[in-house]
């Protein structure tokens, strides 16, 4: 047990008492004044009043000096709530000495000394209040103009590209500064811990090291951050907490190394954290496709237009993605054009090379086209060939072998490529009643042909329904 | 020597040769920009060299339903309604927002869904019986429910939908596009309409390239043997005599390019030589007596009547096998304000197996990698009964604030139902979509940035989406 603690904690259910008291008196006063004289027949009333207020306020202050002791309050608030509690009790005892001393005539004086006591009561609360509720708890609901605007981080979170963003500097950093330094700055160090700047995280405070590089579950910062609310050792102990998208982002970064100039990389992170970091700071991390991730070098713009030239439809991906998507257009490809196209096929990520005599031996002719995602070879007869040379192509996602003579052993030959995702075998030697099979075994990918409707009956509405009832 | 002469000291100057030449400096760069909107910055003003960033859709096919379907019969499921049937909707609810062909109105009994509703696929999207086919490929099929608009009116609502005014004269949706991103076939027109015939719906001011140049506005393409009006070439005229007019048309205007160096003369002739290659490539492209008899099948009875809603769906598929970026179809008489029970069977019967039919046709060929299909009216219709509700009938007035549009194809998620309505399907709840945000997800799935295809006119920059627009990053896969 730690009497102090708890006869400490009585304070904030005393402290309610002096204050009633004091506001009682001062109503007196304010009555003897107006002069209901029959109310307040004595000046007596009011001083025996006040006396018991100051006593009582004395227990309260007793309590809350007890408290003090506690590790719960930001010091420099609680600092400015004990010296502000003294003084009212100061204040108060000079205002009894007063109504007893000065001379009768005096009503306006005592009345004006009393305003002041009763303007320093209530500010002591005031202050009372915000330790232990948040000082933003009074006007939470209240109109706009009472609040600090503290969107306006977020705000510019939400102005930084994602590739930019600095985890430390711009999460870490600030939420640090929001609610821990009050307590662990260099003057205070409470729990022989300081949190001013990146160092720190890494000093021997005493219940351990704030920050371990690469174990959230052993920093002293994510361990006390992540408590329950109701934990007597969750900080920060009384102001809200870390949210959860916080302590996610806290985690993720301990765990990526802790290092200042870490930034989000979308390939560690969570599902999870990805959506929170989009819900809550309007980051985009999800996924790239492929494509959107490579980057080549610019094109000799002479090797495009020779290709214009032969029959095919070449566009650029973007204005900054220099990747083409590439279409033969004429009713026949030959050993020239496959050629032609080798020459770019480094950057070629669409080829579609559909309906124009592709055969098995000019399939063979194509080089490899290391960042190949989309791949549309559909009503050409081919066969033998098209398994390995769709197979060599890593990145491929889609392959459209529509109107084709793909079998089914090709076809499961092709499906063991783990990147791919779509393949349409509309038309083809693979027969309909092996799909729904292979559907099953490969549930990662589409395997994409003919479709029907299931037969429907025309529904009737819900009057039409009762009718018949 | 006299011609000579005539050459250098009558050389005729239009107000743009006179301006575009006589000024230097920065005065130059501004004065021309006026005059040339996409000539003076480049690509920095509406790119004109295709798309900003990488694509998700090469095309659109935006199935438009004029008058406004009912979203709470269709998509859009409120139970409460069921359950409150008949009772008055509660003034909470409406928040004062009535319109004025319902203000007199003394009685706004709620009207439960007239069909059964029920969740369908995988993805549990909730679709009615109204709508079966359509029911049966949600897992392909984005549903979003809390679309928003400005007008109550049609016309400013649809023009609102299609060019982000409610005045006309701003280019639409498709020309914008075609603008943005040019042709994939020199043989059609990039932006194509089809209307269903004998119920329309849209009009040619839907079309309109707005203050665009001509060439990005849209073509109607009509059933029948004359699809595209004033195509074919007088009788008598042939092909090889109009080549001849052609050629010799072409002599003429080169001389005149020469004279005047009015880029306006070699936009006329290349719509003039488009035209001529429209005479063979129109022809094959409507022709469907090539399509095997399970497509009609898919498609249903109707794909074989030219003209019908289920046959511009089919034949929006083959124009998006050509590569045209924006396909519009227009089916009408959605507006239901009286009669709905009896009304909204009808029309939901001439779309539900064709839209269906469109969205798997196209991904059983492939094609759904690269099309986006859009479907929805240009607003939604209250919970509330229009006029008496009795035993079997009722109307349901028009609701701006609250509808449903459907998405599906390339980089939109799959199965995903987005944003929601209130008990009432009165106001929206969650994740509102205004119809800005709409047009601005559908230009960046084209791979625009719906603030950077812009086009200046009178001295200012327009876009599709105006000051406005967020792209639904939510519903983008």
């Amino acid at each position: 047990m730690e009497w102090d603690l708890f006869v400490g904690r009585f304070h904030s259910l005393l402290v309610h008492l002096p204050i009633g008291i004091f506001i009682l008196a001062y109503l007196f006063e304010v009555l003897l004044q107006l002069g209901f004289r029959s109310l307040i027949p004595s000046r007596k009333i009011i001083i025996v009043t006040y006396i018991v207020g100051l006593l009582a306020g004395i227990v309260a202050a007793v309590t809350g000096w007890l408290l003090s002791f506690s590790d719960d309050y930001a010091l420099e608030a609680l600092n400015d709530h004990k010296l502000l509690g003294i003084a009212t009790l100061v204040v108060m005892a000079l205002v009894i000495i007063y109504q007893t001393k000065a001379p009768a005539h005096r009503n306006k004086l005592k009345l004006l000394a009393s305003t002041i006591a009763i303007i320093f009561t209530g500010l002591t609360g005031h202050f009372g209040g915000n330790l232990t509720h948040g000082s933003a708890y009074l006007v939470e609901y209240g109109p706009n103009i009472f609040k600090s605007d503290n969107s306006e981080a977020l705000q510019t979170l939400r102005e930084i590209h994602p590739d930019s963003l600095n985890i430390y500097t711009d999460i870490v950093n600030p939420l640090i500064q929001n609610k821990c330094i009050a307590c662990h700055n260099r003057e205070e160090n409470k729990g022989g811990l300081i949190l001013e700047d990146y160092n720190d995280l890494f000093e021997e405070a005493d219940h351990g090291k704030p920050v371990l590089a690469g174990n959230p579950d052993m920093s002293e910062l994510f361990i006390r951050a992540s408590l329950p609310k109701e934990h007597e050792k969750v900080m920060p102990p009384r102001e809200a907490g870390f949210g959860y998208t916080d302590l996610q982002i806290l985690r993720y970064w301990i765990n990526s190394g802790a290092d200042s100039l870490a930034s989000f990389n979308s390939n560690d992170m969570t599902e999870e954290l990805i959506r929170l970091v989009h819900r809550d700071y309007g980051l985009d991390y999800s996924p790239k496709p492929y494509y959107e991730k490579v980057e080549v070098d610019s094109l000799d713009e002479g090797l495009l237009a020779q290709l214009r030239s032969a029959n095919f439809r070449v566009n650029y991906l973007g204005e900054t993605n220099l990747l083409l998507d590439v279409e033969y257009r004429g009713d026949s490809i030959g050993k020239d054009e496959i050629h032609m196209l080798n020459e770019v096929s480094n950057h070629i990520t669409f080829l579609k090379l559909s309906d124009c005599n592709l055969s098995d031996d000019l399939l063979e002719e194509i080089a490899d086209i290391q960042h190949l995602t989309k791949i549309d070879v559909s009503k050409n007869n081919l066969a033998g060939e098209m398994t390995p040379f769709l197979t060599k192509h890593q990145h491929l996602e889609s392959a459209n072998l529509n109107d084709t003579e793909i079998d089914i052993e090709s076809l499961r030959n092709l499906l063991t490529q783990s990147g791919l995702l779509r393949v349409y075998v509309r038309n083809t030697k693979v027969a309909a009643e092996e799909l729904p099979g292979l559907a099953q075994t490969y549930t990662e990918k589409e395997i994409i042909a003919d479709f029907k409707f299931d037969k429907v009956e025309e529904a009737k509405s819900v009057f039409a329904q009762k009718e018949l009832e | 020597m006299q011609d000579q002469h005539h050459k250098n000291h009558h050389k005729p100057l239009s107000r743009r040769d006179f301006l575009g030449k006589s000024t230097l400096g920065l005065g130059a760069i501004s004065l021309s920009s006026l005059i040339h909107p996409y000539s003076a910055f480049g690509a920095s003003m509406g790119s004109m060299t295709g798309p900003h960033f990488a694509p998700k859709a090469k095309r659109v096919i935006f199935l438009n339903m004029i008058g406004a379907p009912s979203q709470l019969d269709m998509f859009d499921y409120k139970p409460i309604l069921t359950k409150m049937h008949g009772v008055e909707l509660p003034n909470s609810v409406m928040g004062g927002r009535v319109t004025a062909t319902v203000a007199a109105q003394a009685s706004k009994p709620i009207v439960r869904p007239l069909y059964n509703f029920e969740q369908r696929g995988q993805s549990g999207m909730w679709m009615s019986d109204l709508m079966p086919h359509m029911g049966q490929i949600t897992d392909e099929l984005c549903m979003i429910n809390s679309m928003y608009t400005e007008s109550v009116q049609h016309e400013p609502a649809q023009m609102f939908t299609h060019t982000g005014s409610e005045i006309p004269g701003r280019p639409t949706m498709g020309s914008w596009i075609s603008y943005g991103l040019g042709s994939e076939n020199e043989n059609l027109p990039t932006y194509i309409a089809l209307m269903t015939k004998g119920n329309e719906g849209g009009s040619t001011r839907l079309l309109s390239s707005g203050f665009l140049p001509a060439e990005y506005q849209g073509v109607q393409f009509r059933s029948g043997k004359d699809p595209v009006l004033f195509l074919n070439n007088p009788p008598g005229v042939t092909q090889e005599i109009r080549r001849e007019q052609l050629d010799y048309l072409q002599k003429l205007q080169e001389k005149n390019f020469n004279d005047w160096e009015d880029p306006a003369i070699k936009a006329k002739m290349s719509q003039y030589e488009m035209a001529f290659r429209m005479q063979t490539s129109v022809p094959e492209v409507m022709n469907t007596e090539g399509e095997p008899d399970h497509i009609y099948e898919l498609y249903g009875e109707d794909s074989k009547k030219p003209g019908t809603f289920a046959s511009n769906c089919l034949l929006a598929r083959r124009l998006a096998e050509r590569g045209v970026r924006f396909i519009q179809l227009y089916h009408g008489d959605w507006d239901h304000h009286s009669n709905l029970p009896k009304l909204i069977p009808k029309r939901c019967k001439e779309v539900d197996q064709a839209s269906a039919a469109l969205i798997m046709d196209l991904k059983q060929r492939g094609l759904l990698e690269d099309t986006l299909v859009v479907w929805g009216g240009e607003f939604g219709r209250t919970s509330f009964s229009q006029g008496q509700l009795t035993k079997d009938n009722f109307g349901r007035d028009h609701h701006p604030d609250a509808y449903t549009m459907l998405m599906a194809g390339a980089g939109v998620k799959k199965g995903l139902t987005y944003g929601a309505t209130d008990d009432f399907g009165y106001h929206i709840t969650e994740n509102k979509v205004h119809v800005h945000d709409l047009n601005a997800t559908i230009l960046h799935l084209l791979g625009l940035d719906h603030e950077k295809l812009n086009y200046k006119y009178q001295g200012r920059r327009f876009r599709l989406t105006d000051v406005h627009g967020l792209v639904v990053k939510d519903i983008l896969s």
